[in-house]
């Protein structure tokens, strides 16, 4: 057992009816206090602690006018939310509180602000003397019985709180009534014992005493002797949960301290007796909910719990120090159960226990210790308090089982319980979810998506009436007719918008043709114009005319003298002018660039050959010209600058993103750097959000670079708007669409058929990498498996990597 | 369809299938998990276990990559790993933080690892990691007071809504796994956990209200719709549905049926495909529900055994 919490109290005591029980309290009449305290206090205590305080403080104190043998706790009913509390009292009044109001009162406001707050709502005084017993009718919950000394016996009624009514004439006078209990099944039906010695059945309708049950020990085999002919003195007693006709007694004698079941239809002999107290029993409960679960306690300080329909006893719990006079289980929860003793606790704890009980500590623990743990074990301290009966408010009650498991498979599970031959049944079956419609759909796309040998147009024309953002297939289709690299100039000849000049504006504009005969060239030719230019004279060293030149297509022809070496040139010049004679083009270049002349240094560069020293001076004009966008994309598009190109991926304005990219399609030549290129292009537009078609864009630079598990990724993250799409969209009336996760299934169904598609057609050998999409095709392939689709499933399973282990697992 | 009668000479508690559908564990009252062999109609029992002190309520099969690994619970408060090696069958773990019946057990999604979630009648949850070096490690939660009777992973979802919106998706940082599962108690009360990663344990997010009596069984639905769905089935005879959008916000409830049931319902299942739900009531009916468009549940049959 779990010690689940402890009250330091001498008392009797009720649970409510709850699944979280509050308990309530009474002095226990017949005791002492500890410290002789004469006070009677109500009490009502918080257990599993709703209100979570772990000061183990009552949530309801209240004193009363005397000391209580017994209180009962209804159920709740009409007004009474959470039932009505019933005391029996040593002075022999009826009292009845509305627990609820109590612990209101006593959370709101204090006992003296308002004193009528905790008086009872009725106090029944019928009884000459105490009353010893009181029960709630569990049928007519609004009837309670009461019986005491002197063999009073009473019934209230709750509903008008007048006087109560005499149950009926004894058979035989009765002196004392110590237990009362009424019949589960027939409201009218009451049993009371006492210390006569017998059990009396009640019927109120007749109101008279119709049964009398005694027992008297006759077992000679019994190897104590001193016992034959013993009189039990039947002085508890309580009904079958669910029968009845049958009732258990318990006798307080400690020369025959036994429990008897009996059937009415027999009153001469018991059913079972269930021997194992050493001395006279004070409490015994059935348990409600389980017939098979009685608990009893006994001046001898044990509890057991007991099946009392086999007669086994299931467990010991640790023992009192001073008797347990009641045990009670939690009505509503009968996994835990309060005992009282008079060794000033009351303790709550649960039936069953499984964690290992510590019997046998050590081996090596020294001889005397070992004696003195011996004879301190007169009493229970480690009870295995393991039941192996599961109480039946566990699965046990429950007969059939359904359950939904991979594959698409419903497994059921029926018990017989109608008989004791515990036939059962377990079927596996398959269920399909999906209607027919939806289903011939799918299968229909993903077939269209895999098969070799439907002409393109067809096949675009079929996915696109089941697919999101269709202009998805376009592109594909201008991949098919184009190839990867050169997609994105199609692409925009094709839509002949986006002619590539922005970058040029601040050119002026008839020059811009030229420009781009420019860049078609290969990049080693860079330098051919200025090559051709270096036929010329270079006259101005003025950056305008430079180019100007450049445009001049006529052959340069030399005409008249002229000087190679002026004496009124400057100083500088002239040892310029000796270098160029001598071929020292590299002090020449040197002079030049500290001149600023970078025209006439390039021209010298070129015609020394020398590579180091072409690119100091192109590194000289990037330098100088850094705030021009044309030295940038020269800088860009240069191949001897290793990292050129990333310098337009990563920095080029995006809203020049087209003419960025061809850029790329013009100057990368290398088809893995290509790849790199546009994905990161396209990873920069996705981010960037920069315009409407930012998604489009991204998707036709991912296209050319192959990038299929980027272009995945986008529609990945459509597959929940296309599901909400498909859900809007669909009307009632949709033969397809019924429920949200058909749309569910669409979504997924039409994105795997994409990407498979694109798969077809950018590279047949490829396996689909991306972690999340990989676990998005595990999903729809279970979905596929579930209705049955082994072969698809199978198909769609090679395009996955191998050397995922989900993949594998799903192989 | 393969039909397999009188296996057990107590009733049967649960019945799972492995992954592959090949192989049936079943489990009962009389303290023994058995293994069949399916294939189509055809069944062949292989493997009688035996070890339990009580019956034995659920049985559940790991996911395959972890090997052939079956877990158990049982009355006893115990829980018990077994795993097949070349046809035999051995009892590799037991797990026995659980003071009263371990009453439901389930494997978390196979991607957090080796997770195992059992609900006991002592008010706690375990998660029972078991970890590739054959160590165990495992947190304990009290989530209902006077008894957890069942509990329920939610499917992979993650903190980072990338995969909800059209955001970067490239350059997301790694995504936090959210990690949730639902409690149902006897307290009537339905609870929501989710794991946080700084206390390292499983934090009580939600607490929905509305059933009047035992919380039987708690069901996550496995498909991962926009929205997540949570039947649970209840001692009040009534079965309720509740939606979360987008794995936060409000727990919406929904009735699964307007007037209550015939009976005590007791055990919910999601399929998942098609998010049907399947509820089992002591009547002995077997009811499927789907939702329609207008978010209400429209029945779709009943399961002839």
């Amino acid at each position: 057992m779990v010690k689940l919490f402890e009250i330091n109290r001498t008392a009797a005591f009720a649970w409510s009816n709850n699944n979280l029980p509050y308990l309530a309290s009474g002095t226990i009449a017949g005791a002492i206090d500890l410290d002789f305290n004469s006070s009677s206090k109500l009490e009502i205590w918080d257990p599993f602690q709703i209100s979570n305080n772990d000061d183990n403080q009552p949530v309801v104190s209240l004193n009363i006018d005397s000391k209580v043998y017994a209180l009962d706790w209804s159920k709740p009913f009409d007004d009474y939310s959470l039932g009505l509390l019933a005391g029996a009292l040593e002075n022999g009044s009826v009292e009845f509180w509305n627990p609820l109001d109590l612990i209101n009162n006593n959370t709101d406001v204090t006992n003296d602000a308002n004193p009528n707050a905790n008086q009872s709502i009725f106090s029944g005084k019928k009884h000459t003397s105490s009353v010893k017993s009181l029960k709630f009718n569990p049928i007519q919950t609004n009837l309670l019985a009461s019986a005491g000394l002197k063999g009073e016996f009473f019934i209230w009624d709750s509903n008008k709180f007048g006087n109560p009514i005499v149950p009926g004439q004894p058979m035989n006078p009765i002196d004392e009534i110590n237990s009362i209990d009424w019949n589960n099944n027939q409201s009218h039906i009451l049993a009371t014992a006492g210390n006569t010695g017998y059990t009396s059945i009640w019927d109120l309708k007749h109101k008279k005493e119709i049964i009398h049950l005694n027992y008297t020990s006759t077992n000679t085999n019994n190897n104590n002797t001193s016992i034959i002919n013993n009189r039990a003195n039947l002085s508890l007693v309580k009904w079958h949960p669910s029968i009845s006709t049958k009732l258990i007694t318990a006798s307080d004698s400690d020369y025959l301290p036994v429990i008897l079941s009996w059937d009415l239809r027999n009153t001469k002999e018991p059913l079972l007796v269930l021997n194992g107290h050493k001395k006279g029993i004070l409490s015994i409960d059935w348990c409600k909910s389980d017939e098979n679960l009685l608990l009893s306690s006994s001046k001898d300080n044990s509890s057991f719990l007991w099946n009392p329909i086999t007669g086994e006893r299931l467990v010991e719990y640790p023992s009192t120090t001073n008797w347990p006079f009641d045990v009670k289980f939690s009505p509503k929860n009968p996994d835990y159960f309060a005992t009282a003793s008079f060794d000033n606790k009351i303790v709550i704890q649960s039936l069953q226990d499984t964690t290992p009980a510590s019997l046998n500590k050590s081996t090596d623990q020294k001889e005397d210790e070992f004696w003195s743990q011996i004879s301190s074990n007169n009493t229970i301290q480690n009870p295995l308090t393991l039941i192996n009966q599961a109480p039946k408010w566990y699965s046990i009650k429950n007969p059939t089982i359904v359950k939904f498991s991979d594959g698409g498979k419903l497994i059921t599970i029926k018990n017989n319980l109608n008989n004791n031959s515990n036939s059962s049944t377990i079927k596996i079956s398959n269920y399909n979810p999906y209607n027919s419609k939806l289903l011939e759909n799918s299968i229909d796309l993903l077939k269209t998506s895999l098969s070799s040998n439907l002409p393109f147009e067809k096949l675009i024309q079929k996915l696109s009436t089941q697919s999101h953002n269709n202009s998805d297939y376009n592109l594909l289709a201008e991949l098919i007719n184009s190839n990867k690299k050169s997609l994105i100039k199609d692409h925009f000849k094709y839509t002949d918008q986006s002619e590539p000049t922005q970058i040029l504006q601040d050119q002026p504009p008839q020059q811009s043709q030229n420009i781009e005969d420019s860049i078609v060239k290969d990049s080693d030719d860079f330098f051919s114009n200025f090559k051709r230019g270096s036929e010329s004279k270079p006259t101005s060293q003025d950056d305008d005319s430079f180019f100007n030149k450049i445009n001049d297509n006529l052959p340069y022809i030399p005409q008249g003298n002229f000087k190679i070496i002026n004496p009124e040139e400057s100083n500088d010049d002239q040892i310029l002018k000796k270098a160029i004679i001598l071929g020292n083009l590299e002090s020449a270049v040197n002079i030049l660039i500290s001149q600023d002349k970078l025209n006439e240094a390039f021209l010298l560069a070129i015609n020394s050959n020398s590579k180091s020293l072409l690119q100091r001076i192109k590194n000289e004009y990037f330098k100088k010209n850094s705030d021009s966008s044309l030295s940038r994309l020269l800088y860009n598009i240069d191949s001897k600058s290793k990292d050129s190109i990333d310098d337009l991926i990563t920095n080029g304005d995006l809203s020049n993103w087209v003419d960025i990219s061809l850029a790329v399609s013009t100057y990368v030549k290398d088809n893995a750097q290509y790849n790199t290129v546009m994905s990161e292009l396209g990873d920069r537009l996705l981010s960037s959000k920069i315009s409407d078609s930012f998604r489009d864009d991204a998707i036709l630079c991912f296209l050319s670079s192959g990038s299929l598990d980027e272009i995945s990724k986008i529609w990945l993250s459509e597959i929940e708007s296309f599901e909400q799409e498909i859900l809007e969209t669909a009307g009632l009336t949709s033969d397809e669409i019924k429920s949200p996760s058909d749309a569910y299934f669409k979504s997924l169904n039409s994105f795997i058929a994409k990407v498979l598609t694109f798969r077809k057609y950018i590279d047949e050998t490829y396996r689909i990498n991306d972690e999340l999409v990989v676990s998005i095709f595990l999903k729809f392939l279970k979905l596929l498996l579930d209705i049955g689709q082994v072969e698809l499933t199978d198909k769609i399973l090679s395009f996955l990597p191998n050397d995922s282990k989900d993949v594998k697992t799903e192989k | 369809m393969a039909i397999i009668t009188n296996s057990h000479e107590n009733l049967i508690h649960d019945a799972s299938l492995d992954y592959y559908g090949k192989r049936l564990a079943t489990c009962s009252s009389d303290k023994t998990i058995k293994i069949f062999e399916v294939d189509g109609d055809n069944h062949r029992l292989i493997e009688t276990l035996k070890g339990h002190d009580g019956p034995v309520w659920q049985v559940s099969w790991a996911h395959p990559k972890f090997g052939i690994i079956l877990a158990s619970s049982s009355y006893d408060g115990k829980v018990f790993i077994w795993r097949e090696d070349n046809g035999k069958w051995s009892r590799i773990s037991e797990h026995t933080v659980h003071k009263a019946s371990v009453n439901s057990i389930s494997w978390a999604p196979h991607e957090y690892g080796a997770l195992l979630l059992c609900a006991s009648s002592d008010g706690y949850v375990s998660v029972v990691e078991f970890k590739d070096d054959g160590t165990t490690s495992s947190l304990l939660v009290e989530a209902h007071k006077v008894g957890v009777n069942s509990a329920s992973w939610a499917p992979v979802s993650f903190t980072d809504t990338t995969v909800a919106t059209n955001s970067n998706i490239t350059s997301a940082p790694a995504q936090t796994q959210i990690r949730r599962f639902v409690t149902g108690g006897c307290d009537n009360l339905v609870k929501i956990w989710n794991y946080d990663y700084d206390a390292k344990t499983y934090i009580l997010q939600d607490t929905l209200e509305g059933h009047k009596d035992w919380v039987r069984d708690v069901a996550w639905s496995p498909s991962s719709l926009i929205r997540s769905y949570i039947a649970s089935a209840s001692q009040d005879k009534n079965v309720i549905i509740w939606t979360q959008e987008n794995n936060e916000g409000p727990w919406k409830k929904t009735l699964l049926k307007q007037d209550k049931f015939p009976d005590v319902c007791w055990r919910v299942s999601w399929s998942f495909s098609g998010n049907v739900l399947a509820v089992s009531s002591a009547d002995n009916k077997i009811t499927l529900w789907k939702e329609n468009l207008q978010g209400s549940w429209d029945s779709a049959g009943e399961v002839d055994q």
